[in-house]
Order: structure tokens, then C-alpha cells, then sequence
């Protein structure tokens, strides 16, 4: 998968040794990591070893965003199989916003569409799948306005899914929007 | 007239009453005001006064302060 993506005003860059740090800090931060499957503090340990084995991996991808040059969160793509990201037919794709200024913002749509454009349109990939914390009322809102369907699956997490069809169908409005210059 | 005319815009997209529409007035501060009605908003500002929004502007659009200045840059 490629390492740089650029589009509706955000452009991703792979997680480098130059940003690797900001995943560490943001990752930690109660609000962000409250909202996580795994709820528990990272170690600087753990992290550096996850971004010294995360070169070789081809079944998942990290960027860090970027609004203006200025970097404002982290966006991740794994394939639910194990497969390469290239061969595999459905995804996960994570978010979050470490910055806070831009988490309540528009602008934090635009790297969903980024990823979700190249997932769909240049990859072999069918369908997007992830688990959101049910509790996180605004993560189930901005992932519906992106086209996801709802499944609970128990009172703690609900399944979201999304085909390209209902993607396309969804966001052409906040495309538009965010293509405009 | 500028003023109302943003008031009622604010009223109609976040279904809010006139007089919740202040200079306080912030995306995600109120209830009414989110990811849906942000977007809903951004449509019926556009409407109202018959403008296209860059999308800088549009990203930047997060007070009701802050709407009444990005406007004015459209229609001075």
C-alpha cells in the first residue's frame, strides 16, 4: 500500500521514525485510548518495538495525517484475514484524532475518504468491517455518515460495515465539499 | 439584516431556538450541533446566501462568531 496519500485537504504519510512518537502520545491520551478495544496504557517499550517490526508487515498500514502540514491524528487499514492488504477482500480501517481543535471538525472526515477511495477503487477490497466501542455515540455517527450499518453485537461493542456501494451513495455531499480548494 | 439572516440559517439547520443562536454558539458545545447538523448547516448557509464556501472555510466553520466572518468575506 502506498506510502503517501493525499486529497480532500489532508494528505497521510506512513508512520516514520519521525512521527512515530505522536501515535505513542496520542494513542496514551485518556479520551483517545478510553475509546479503544484494548483500553490498557502503551509503553514506550511496547510501541518501539511495534514500530520496529511494522516495515515488514503487510497486512496492516499506519499514517499519521496531516491538515495544512500540520499533523492532527492516525489512520490505520488491517485486513481482517491476515492477508496482505493488497490481496485481502475486506478491511478494518481505524481513526482518531489526537489533535484536539480538529476532533469535533469536518475536516476529520477527509482521511476516511482518503483511505476508503483508494481501499475500494484501487485495491481488491469488497467491504470494510471494525468493532466501535457502543458507548462512543459520536464514532458510531461520523462512521454512519461515512456509509457503515450498525450491527450490535453485545452492550459493549457494536460491528459497523461498509460496502462500497452504500460508501459511494453516502458521501458524495462531504466529497464535494472537502474537494472544492 | 446580514445578522438575521444567519440567525434563521443557524435556527433552520440546527433546529435550535433563536434565542440558543449566540456568539458562543460552537460546534459540538451544543447538543444540536453535530457531525449531521454540521452538514445540514454548511448546506443551508451556502442556500441562504447563495454562496459557495472554499473548503478551508468550511473546515474552519466551527462558532457561530466564525460563520458570520467567513460569510462576510463572500458577500462584502
Amino acid at each position: 500500500m502506498k506510502d503517501y496519500l493525499s486529497g480532500y485537504a489532508v494528505e497521510l504519510n506512513s508512520v516514520s521514525q519521525d512521527n512515530m512518537m505522536l501515535l505513542f502520545e496520542w494513542r496514551n491520551q485518556p479520551e483517545i485510548r478510553s475509546q479503544m478495544v484494548n483500553t490498557e496504557k502503551l509503553e514506550l517499550a511496547q510501541h518501539q518495538n511495534w514500530f520496529a517490526k511494522l516495515a515488514a508487515r503487510t497486512e496492516q498500514k499506519h499514517y499519521v495525517i496531516y491538515y495544512k502540514q500540520h499533523a492532527i491524528g492516525s489512520i490505520n487499514v488491517r485486513s481482517t484475514d491476515g492477508q496482505a492488504i493488497k490481496q485481502t477482500r475486506e478491511a478494518e480501517v481505524g481513526l482518531y484524532i489526537g489533535e484536539e481543535k480538529y476532533r469535533n471538525n469536518i475536516v476529520a472526515f477527509a482521511p476516511s475518504l482518503l483511505i476508503n477511495d483508494y481501499l475500494f477503487e484501487n485495491l481488491n477490497i469488497q467491504q470494510l468491517r471494525s468493532k466501535v466501542r457502543s458507548q462512543n455515540k459520536a464514532a458510531l455517527k461520523y462512521n454512519q455518515q461515512l456509509g457503515y450499518q450498525l450491527k450490535p453485537i453485545d452492550e459493549d461493542f457494536t460491528e459497523i460495515i461498509l460496502t462500497a456501494d452504500n460508501y459511494k451513495q453516502t458521501t458524495q455531499q462531504i466529497k464535494a465539499w472537502l474537494s472544492r480548494g | 439584516m446580514f445578522e438575521d439572516k444567519l440567525k434563521q440559517a443557524f435556527v433552520n439547520a440546527l433546529s435550535i431556538e433563536e434565542n440558543e443562536v449566540t456568539a458562543e454558539l460552537a460546534y459540538s458545545q451544543h447538543p444540536k450541533w453535530d457531525s449531521t447538523a454540521h452538514m445540514v448547516l454548511i448546506a443551508e448557509l451556502e442556500s441562504s446566501f447563495d454562496i459557495m464556501l472554499d473548503t478551508d472555510d468550511i473546515i474552519d466553520m466551527s462558532s457561530y462568531q466564525k460563520a458570520g466572518e467567513i460569510i462576510q468575506k463572500y458577500i462584502a
